[in-house]
């Protein structure tokens, strides 16, 4: 059986769950070895996966429920088309993209993150998209200590904000 | 024994008051209806107000040159002042999304006067 028909067949929040974990541990594998756009480019899966994750609970899905290319799309489409979320060139990989998906649908649904919260999402959304791309893979290593600092800032706050930004704690 | 009371020390640019005036500025000498703000002169600030559908809450972009070198979290900190000076707390209050962006990250955002 290869690695594909072991993969599973479509992802889950709970799939998500525990791959943004497991590419934050191999981020930081990457970091400790010396291997900065590695493991820059790695935490940027690890937010990507984190931001998408909270998107969908916030759309109620089940933790079960089936999340497949299409389910993605219908995700894309709604922050873009019902919430006037601007798509930047990154595409549906943009972190800024989903981050500012999460404030508007939070305030869709009538429960819009606290101001404090929703003024840094806001900021770091913007960092986040200066210091990652996933265009990177194709690059020699030119990042910079700073930008790791700055990058790992932004996934530190967002893991220790996740329950806030899907509402399960209270503001 | 003097004695004085002091806010909260806030992390913004150095330049800071000067942004907020210049966005003030900029506010009173157009007449910000609900679409766009266009800037005839090249280096003043863009401003771009979009109200979200079946709602009064609003995206606010800021196009301007001056963002460049400046942090991000210390634009939308001038963004959020600027209006909350110009036009008050609860207006100020309404905005969703507020994002400082130079012309080349405006172009990658899709945002067009």
């Amino acid at each position: 059986m290869s690695l594909r028909d072991r993969l599973p067949a479509h992802e889950t929040i709970t799939e998500f769950e525990i791959a943004r974990l497991d590419r934050l541990r191999d981020s930081l594998t990457l970091r400790a070895r010396g291997r900065r756009l590695g493991a820059m480019y790695l935490l940027g899966y690890f937010i990507e996966i984190t931001l998408k994750s909270a998107f969908f609970r916030l759309l109620g899905f089940r933790v079960s429920e089936p999340i497949r290319k299409r389910e993605l799309k219908a995700a894309a489409d709604i922050a873009a088309n019902d919430l006037g979320v601007r798509l930047n060139t990154e595409g549906y990989h943009s972190l800024q993209f989903w981050a500012l998906a999460i404030i508007a649908l939070r305030d869709h649904i009538g429960n819009p993150l606290p101001s404090g919260v929703l003024s840094e999402l806001n900021w770091r959304s913007q960092r986040m998209n200066s210091h990652w791309t996933s265009s990177m893979r194709y690059s020699r290593d030119v990042t910079r200590r700073e930008d790791w600092n700055r990058l790992w800032a932004d996934a530190h706050w967002l893991n220790a904000n996740y329950d806030t930004l899907v509402g399960t704690t209270p503001k | 024994m003097p004695y004085e009371t002091r806010p909260p020390r806030r992390d913004v640019d150095p330049n800071h008051e000067q942004l907020v005036r210049a966005l003030v500025q900029e506010f009173k000498e157009k007449s910000l209806s609900v679409a766009a703000m266009t800037a005839s002169d090249e280096k003043a600030p863009v401003i771009i107000e979009e109200q979200m559908a079946n709602s009064d809450r609003l995206r606010v972009y800021v196009k301007w040159a001056q963002w460049s070198g400046i942090r991000e979290d210390h634009r939308t900190a001038a963004i959020f002042d600027a209006y909350e000076r110009n036009f008050g707390r609860e207006y100020a209050r309404r905005i969703v999304i507020a994002l400082g962006v130079t012309p080349e990250e405006a172009k990658d955002l899709g945002i067009q006067e």
